[in-house]
Order: structure tokens, then C-alpha cells, then sequence
């Protein structure tokens, strides 16, 4: 089947048949390279799987597992539900305010939206964060802020959502949530370390790698 | 692909060869009834039957859900006489063959075997020749289908294929006797 950038574009999908096998291409990317998820019956998987890696042999293809994915999507910038998200998160914390509508009349979530505490610019926001040694900061870290709040307990001004050690950036980078974190790219604030003392961090992009996604277009 | 069958006091086997497909669809639409008929050779089933017409079976799953057996050689050309059949219908045919197991249970005991996995009445007087009916056996989905009084097709989701052939030698033990 023909899957060219022109017959199968990124986000497209096509039926066909690769191999002799009839399947499903879908020309999609979690990894952040050019990359395609095909289906096909669940009977001739074995067989399929075994001819990929054997045409694949000459290019030095390898299976990669999902840990690895995530690194590469973490460099990438990607959010994951359930990391960069909980139950407090919404699309506009993510960068994602182009994704809700501004013109309809309604939607499921509009009103929520609308709450004076989130159509606000007052919250914690999704961005990089690189530490100042290279190390890799701890999941789930807290950005420490200044002051101590009615409890006596030390005030907080983001967390650490998703962090790893890039092989390919040869450093630590991370995903967090920060106060206003977008527009105070390039500040150094500090984030917790279990038994020890707090590790500083620089506020950057969340994308790491290939920023202008052209490695998911080669092809 | 498993190999399975096991001589029990009942018989447990694994068949292969069939394909299946899944229709979604409004079934009391006359264009719905009239596609079936043309390409299946039959009407729909009533609740709780499974028909079959010349080796293609129509099972009733649900008020907007039919499972369609048909045997393998001819599937590609039964699926296209279907979909042609089913256009202009707002409709969902789609071939499942490699989503699901089938099991064929043979012998007087088949009805016991199964009533110790699943919360439902095999008696031959509620569940009878030509019946169909989905179900559970211990911890999975599954469907039956008495095609006699001594034989019984089971049908279940091909990822828990092991599980149920388990199950099913379990019961059909020839220790495992009740009455």
C-alpha cells in the first residue's frame, strides 16, 4: 500500500494490505518520529511481526517498549492523562486553550471552565523544567516558594509531573506544573529532594527535542 | 492458534474455520430485515435464537445486534454481499473472526458440564434447540448456542481463549461427575 507523505498525510489513516495481510495504516505519532500503528487480525500478528523484523533488519529496526516511549514522548513534550493531568488539571493549565471552543454556545465542561478559579491566569502551568547540574529531578517534587502558609507548612508553587533522563539530551528533563509557569520561562526555582537539599531548576519549553516536529513528517 | 480438545465426560473442542462478523443496525427496520433475507437466506431470529440458513447462522445478541457465522471459504463474499446489501442503512458490519474463540461441547452431560460455570438454565426446556443466549462462565463473557440436545457451541473473546478451555476441561473431568 502506498504510504507516502501525500497518499497517508500525519493524522490519516488508510485500509490496505502489507505483506499479504490485510490491514489498518494510521499515520500517528506518540514517539515524536515518523512512525505508523497498524491493526490487523489478530491471528496473523505473529507472522507480520516476524516480517517487519525481518525487512526491517537492514535499517537496524528494533521493538522498543513502552518505558522508551515515554522518554521519547517526554522530549517531545507530549502530555500523558494520568501524569501532566489529574482531577485538577484543565486544558488551559496544558497550553491547550486552542483546543476549547470560544464561540460555542455550550459544551459538557463549559461551565466549569467559567468558575472564577479556573478562567484565570492565576494557576499552575505546564512547562520544561532542566536542572542546573543535569541531574533528574525526583516525580512528584514540589517547586518550593517562599513563606509558609496557615499551617506552618512551606509554600508551594508547582510539582513535577513527568521526569527522566534523556539519553539522547544526555541530561534530566522533566514536565511540571508551575505558578504562571509559561511566563517565567528561563527563571531558576527549586524543587524538593527526599533527604537532601533542594535542586534547582530552570524553567524552559516543555519540548526538548525537534520543536519544529519535523521529524515526524521525513518521509 | 491452540489445538485444543479434551475427552472428558463430555467432549471439549476448539473449532476453527468459521468466520464471524457483527451487524449493528435498527432490527425492526423492514430495509434491515430485507438485506439479511436477501444475502442470509432467512429472517432475523427472535430474542434468545440463533437460525440457520444452508451453513450461515444469525444469532439475535441484542434489540440492534446480530452475530453472523458463515463458514470460511465463502466469508468475503457473504461480508460484500452484506455490506452492499446494508447501504444507505445506518448500519455497522464488521468482521470479528480473529476477536473471538469457539468451542464445541459434545455429550448427554454437556448441559451439566456448563451449568457449573454459568448463572443461567441449560435445561433442555428453557434452553432449547436453536437457542442462543449470552452469558458468563466464571470470570469472562461468553455465548452459547444449542445446535442439539447433546451439543452445544461456546463462543468467547479470543484473549481469554486459555481460560475458558481451562475451565471447561475442569468441569468436564470425568471425577467432576454430579449426578
Amino acid at each position: 500500500m502506498d504510504v507516502s507523505p501525500e497518499a497517508l498525510p500525519f493524522m490519516a489513516w488508510a485500509d490496505g494490505n502489507i505483506g499479504g495481510i490485510s490491514c489498518r495504516a494510521y499515520r500517528i505519532s506518540f514517539s515524536g518520529e515518523l512512525s505508523y500503528e497498524i491493526a490487523l487480525p489478530a491471528n496473523q500478528g505473529l507472522q507480520f511481526w516476524k516480517m517487519l523484523i525481518d525487512a526491517g533488519a537492514e535499517f537496524g529496526a528494533m521493538p522498543y517498549g513502552t518505558e522508551c516511549l515515554h522518554v521519547m514522548r517526554a522530549e517531545k513534550g507530549f502530555i500523558m492523562i494520568g501524569d501532566e493531568t489529574d482531577g485538577t488539571v484543565i486544558p488551559q493549565d496544558l497550553g491547550l486553550s486552542w483546543a476549547v471552543s470560544k464561540k460555542k454556545d455550550d459544551f459538557l465542561g463549559k461551565r466549569a471552565q467559567q468558575r472564577s478559579f479556573m478562567d484565570n491566569d492565576n494557576r499552575w502551568q505546564l512547562v520544561g523544567l532542566e536542572t542546573l547540574d543535569g541531574s533528574v529531578l525526583e516525580d512528584g517534587a514540589y517547586a518550593i516558594a517562599s513563606g509558609k502558609n496557615a499551617n506552618g507548612q512551606t509554600n508551594t508553587q508547582g510539582r513535577i509531573t513527568s521526569t527522566y533522563y534523556s539519553p539522547t539530551l544526555k541530561k534530566g528533563i522533566a514536565m511540571g506544573l508551575v505558578h504562571n509557569g509559561p511566563s517565567r520561562v528561563g527563571e531558576v526555582i527549586s524543587f524538593t529532594k527526599i533527604g537532601t537539599s533542594p535542586v534547582e531548576a530552570k524553567i524552559v519549553s516543555p519540548i526538548f527535542f525537534d520543536p519544529e516536529g519535523e521529524k515526524q513528517n521525513v518521509g | 492458534m491452540l489445538d485444543s480438545s479434551f475427552e472428558g465426560y463430555v467432549k471439549v473442542s476448539q473449532s476453527f474455520g468459521q468466520h464471524m462478523f457483527t451487524l449493528r443496525a435498527t432490527l425492526s427496520s423492514t430495509k434491515v430485515k430485507t438485506a439479511i433475507k436477501s444475502v442470509l437466506g432467512g429472517p432475523i431470529p427472535k430474542r434468545g435464537f440463533c437460525d440457520t440458513y444452508a451453513g450461515k447462522s444469525v444469532a439475535w445478541m441484542s434489540p440492534d445486534e446480530l452475530l453472523i457465522t458463515v463458514p470460511g471459504p465463502t466469508s468475503g463474499s457473504i461480508y460484500a454481499d452484506l455490506q452492499k446489501a446494508l447501504v444507505g442503512q445506518h448500519a455497522l458490519l464488521s468482521d470479528v473472526s480473529d476477536s473471538r474463540a469457539v468451542f464445541t461441547l459434545t455429550g448427554t452431560k454437556v448441559p451439566e458440564v456448563l451449568a457449573k460455570l454459568a448463572p443461567m438454565d441449560f435445561h433442555p426446556a428453557k434452553f432449547k434447540v436453536g437457542s442462543f443466549t449470552r452469558t458468563r462462565f466464571a470470570q469472562v463473557a461468553g455465548a452459547v448456542f444449542r445446535v442439539g440436545e447433546d451439543k452445544i457451541i461456546l463462543i468467547c473473546f479470543r484473549s481469554v481463549q486459555q481460560y475458558m478451555f481451562s475451565l471447561l476441561c475442569d468441569a468436564a473431568r470425568q471425577d467432576a461427575r454430579v449426578f
